[in-house]
């Protein structure tokens, strides 16, 4: 199971991964037809800062996913890959996964009427957003390789 | 082990998943009163107008395809928990070794003796059947009243609206969604939806169903107007469907009283859904709720316990609806009404986009967004899981009212 994962202290702040992910969610997947189309497609992470402190808020596909048990319509569902994703034909715009989303990474399409939710780029190996960050403070881990890194980092502090 | 699942709606499917994770072998038996298969309950006002089909709002999984369970269409109606089995409206009986009772809510009709109300042209919408009869009876009809101005009554009538039918809404409170919204924002939707020439009165009560030749006409109100009517719906809010529990020895208290693990107080029998009685996080009162997801997860919870898993009922609110209204998404929570200066009210308007913060000291109860909706399952979640807030009660609301879009 492969999952985002932000490393906080690398954030800087920048908002490529915003841009990117507007890009990739455009018509034309080009920064032109991000913000030139009728309707410019809406991001679906969010950098926030409080402080010093930057980070990328981003959608966890939960296991326990409070979008999904909120949706009235059967139009959230989760694909092959783990990924919580949205049937277009079957949202109607009650926005009751924006009420149950924990944290707030749903967001309302008010010209497509849609909720709009990350879907970790299907048509992408590795998500625009990874792709885009320069620190890769973002990234696709696994979670079996995350533990093997966090162990590693453990032993690495122990030595100093 | 013998499941039996009394229901049809989310609650048994996400039930019967449960069972289903556990004990991949379990004979899971599903009653189901309607002779539909599972569908999306709040969808059927959709269905009025034709902006979706009855095969549209049907589960695009559903929970007894295949071997997952059988699906019996009956109706329980008695239940003897000595002999460990259900009586079916049918004559049959079936056994159990675990039972959950997932049989949901029934409309409410007021005044069951109001002269009319049993007249062609009246109509409650709770099901899929309703929602059908009352499109095939809209030919016929040029005006319409919904009597109760909830979700369920103000959803109606904009379909109603949609297909061109002169729609007056009839609520008994000084407001429309007394139970999800304040009184401003009642306001701003009572007059968006009057822009749609959809009629709205409030403080109003029908006092009888006009009817010709059998066939309703108009109504006439308390205060003595008429307001014509095709066609009537009874919209009044819903109560918990448990008569067929009444000699079952099954504690009830408005709702079915069950533990934590949805155990109600007999063996092996279990309730989820909207026929229990929970305790609200936001005003740690007793309550029921028709609240989609605490469908699903009380129906989980106890589907879990029913198959030897440990799960517990997570904390519930009877108030936390999303809808848009005319146009106006809107997201409540929690507590809405208050008038005891116990609590701290922070409110911020922005033509018409509001937003409402109320806080017992440190912590968030209540809130509404109209208009922006962006972050609101934050909030919901402070609520919902009584989060102390201590000093950083203060950037809460800094967040919520600057960011107004």
């Amino acid at each position: 199971m492969q999952f985002l994962y932000a490393q906080t202290d690398r954030c800087l702040g920048c908002r490529s991964c915003e841009i990117a992910c507007r890009i990739e969610h455009s018509e034309e997947k080009n920064l032109f037809s991000a913000v030139s189309q009728i309707h410019p497609p809406k991001k679906r992470l969010f950098v926030e800062q409080q402080g010093d402190r930057k980070e990328p808020v981003l959608c966890h596909h939960c296991d326990d996913s409070p979008c999904m048990a909120a949706c009235i319509t059967g139009s959230l569902y989760r694909d092959e890959r783990g990924v919580i994703r949205r049937r277009d034909e079957r949202c109607i715009g009650c926005w009751s996964c924006i009420m149950a989303c924990p944290f707030g990474v749903v967001a309302r399409d008010a010209n497509l009427h849609l909720a709009v939710k990350c879907d970790r780029c299907p048509d992408r190996e590795i998500p625009a957003c990874v792709a885009s960050c320069p620190t890769k403070a973002l990234r696709l881990v696994d979670a079996d390789m995350l533990s093997e890194e966090r162990r590693q980092e453990y032993m690495l502090r122990e030595e100093k | 082990m013998k499941y039996v699942i009394v229901g049809g709606s989310v609650t048994a499917a996400s039930g019967q998943a449960a069972i289903r994770r556990n004990r991949p072998e379990a004979d899971i038996r599903v009653v189901a009163d309607e002779p539909v298969p599972f569908y999306y309950r709040p969808l059927i006002p959709y269905l009025l107008d034709g902006s979706k089909t009855a095969d549209e709002i049907l589960f695009t999984d559903q929970p007894t395809a295949g071997t997952r369970a059988e699906l019996i269409h009956d109706r329980c109606v008695r239940i003897n928990p000595k002999k460990k089995v259900i009586g079916l409206q049918s004559g049959k009986e079936l056994a159990y070794d675990k039972l959950l009772l997932a049989a949901g809510g029934i409309p409410i009709m007021l005044l069951q003796n109001m002269v009319g109300l049993d007249s062609k042209g009246v109509f409650t919408l709770r099901s899929l059947d309703d929602a059908i009869k009352i499109r095939e009876y809209l030919p016929t009809c040029r005006t319409a009243v919904i009597i109760g101005g909830g979700l369920v009554g103000i959803k109606t009538a904009e379909a109603l609206m949609r297909v061109g039918l002169a729609v007056t809404v009839i609520e008994q409170q000084p407001q429309i969604l007394p139970l999800r919204a304040d009184l401003t924002v009642a306001a701003t939707i009572a007059a968006r939806l009057k822009k749609q020439n959809i009629n709205v009165l409030t403080k109003e009560a029908v006092a009888e169903i006009i009817t010709q030749k059998g066939r309703a006409n108009g109504v006439c109100l308390a205060s003595g107007g008429i307001v014509p009517a095709d066609l009537v719906i009874m919209a009044v809010g819903v109560r918990a469907n448990i008569d067929f529990l009444l000699e079952s020895g099954i504690k009830v208290d408005h709702g079915v009283v069950v533990n934590n693990r949805m155990r109600t107080s007999v063996p092996d029998i279990y309730a989820a859904g909207d026929l229990i009685r929970f305790i609200d996080q936001a005003t740690g009162e007793k309550a029921m709720s028709g609240l989609w997801s605490n469908a699903v997860h009380t129906g989980s919870v106890a589907g879990c316990s029913m198959s030897g898993g440990r799960s517990e009922m997570p904390p519930m609110l009877s108030v936390m609806n999303s809808t848009e209204i005319a146009g106006l998404p809107i997201i409540s929570a929690g507590l809405l009404h208050t008038q005891s200066d116990q609590y701290a009210v922070y409110t911020e308007a922005q033509g018409e986009k509001y937003r409402k913060l109320i806080f017992d000291q440190d912590r968030l109860v209540g809130m509404i967004f109209l208009g922006d909706v962006s972050r609101a399952g934050v909030y919901t979640n402070l609520i919902r899981n009584r989060i102390p807030l201590g000093d950083r009660r203060d950037t809460v609301i800094r967040e919520v009212m600057t960011k107004i879009r």
